[in-house]
């Protein structure tokens, strides 16, 4: 089981660089939401939010 | 087209061959040559080794990916701990270091896991750490239990003895190579290792003449002419077109807060010129990243 199905946190690193880019050290599913509303014009993570509609990995 | 770990790509050895070679591996744990630093320590009595690891792996974290390249997720990550590199910027670092951290591998049970995974969407099983390598007899006990391939990816920084490449062979669909230090001496300074360019670009060579490949490099704060322009330079000139992914989002972890050079943020001038150069370049180097506003996921 991963860690948060064991309701154990999952530490991640979320930074904002000098150009004002946010990088996610982990993207779990939990957080694609809130990666696609904080960057809605990113091709790259448009494709990542795509993958996890279609239920992969679930 | 991009390699990916996917159904399509899955290699496939026999069982017999498996079992061979498990005995094998195993047997080099008496006296382990299995990374550049050739200790030559018996693992299986636990000899003290640069490394620390012993004969059983641990894992100390896993979860379910988006972040990865995005011809690869979901991946199901899983971290093996335990490393033969100290670099000082490690995100992980230095839990990662300790090889008993975490909990202790049932090949069974973890088998069990990962098809369960792939099952249900999980389109690569990327295998970090530490250095998955390290592991490479629990990696093959993994091949040996599974009743169908597994899409294993090696997630690793290829510091392993040109032999791993071999046992490995068909059993790892993917290797994610991080290429990190254009040079001997900013690899021995930032991660401990020595021969780095040697033996990296040595395994580079060798890994893709068999099985599809990522080249990650970090862009590191000052490294841009001394690691980032090398790395690239020599990808071009050797492995032409090759899938190249250029992670930006450095950020100073562990000892790296403390040196002058690698405790700041990656500037906005070294990605601007860094992609520009990437541009021009015979490498296939993933989505374009226009956005203004743009997450760069990176390992």
């Amino acid at each position: 089981m991963s860690e948060l199905e064991r309701e154990t946190a999952l530490e991640v690193t979320i930074t904002v660089g000098v150009d004002g880019r946010i990088y996610f050290q982990d993207l779990p599913s939990q957080l694609l939401p809130i990666a696609k509303e904080l960057c809605p014009c990113d091709p790259g993570l448009a494709l990542r939010y795509g993958a996890d509609q279609q239920g992969c990995g679930q | 087209m991009y390699p990916a770990a996917t159904s399509s790509a899955r290699p496939f050895v026999d069982r017999e061959t498996l079992r061979r070679r498990l005995l094998e591996a195993r047997h080099a744990l008496k006296r382990c040559n299995l990374c550049e630093w050739r200790c030559g320590v018996n693992r299986l009595i636990g000899d003290p080794a640069p490394c620390r690891v012993g004969v059983d792996t641990y894992v100390f974290k896993r979860y379910v990916n988006f972040g990865d390249e995005p011809e690869l997720v979901p991946t199901y990550r899983v971290y093996l701990s335990g490393c033969n590199f100290r670099c000082t910027f490690c995100n992980t670092g230095p839990g990662c270091f300790e090889p008993t951290r975490g909990e202790r591998v049932d090949p069974c049970g973890l088998v069990a896991e990962l098809t369960e995974r792939v099952a249900n969407g999980a389109k690569t099983i990327d295998l970090l750490g530490g250095e998955p390598s390290l592991h490479m007899h629990t990696l093959l006990e993994l091949a040996a239990e599974a009743s169908e391939p597994l899409p294993l990816a090696l997630d690793s920084n290829m510091y392993m003895a040109p032999e791993v490449l071999e046992w490995l062979d068909g059993v790892i669909a993917l290797y994610i190579a991080d290429f990190k230090f254009g040079n001997d001496e900013c690899a021995k300074r930032l991660a401990g290792v020595a021969r780095y360019v040697e033996v990296i670009t040595r395994n580079l060579r060798i890994a893709a003449e068999r099985t599809p490949m990522i080249i990650r490099h970090l862009l590191m704060p000052g490294h841009v002419d001394c690691c980032f322009r090398p790395v690239v330079d020599w990808t071009v000139e050797h492995l032409p077109g090759a899938r190249f992914q250029l992670h930006t989002g450095y950020v100073p972890c562990w000892r790296a807060t403390s040196d002058p050079k690698m405790s700041r943020l990656t500037s906005a001038d070294e990605m601007r010129w860094a992609w520009d150069y990437l541009r021009t370049k015979d490498l296939q180097i993933g989505p374009e990243q226009t956005a203004e506003k743009h997450a760069d996921v990176r390992a």
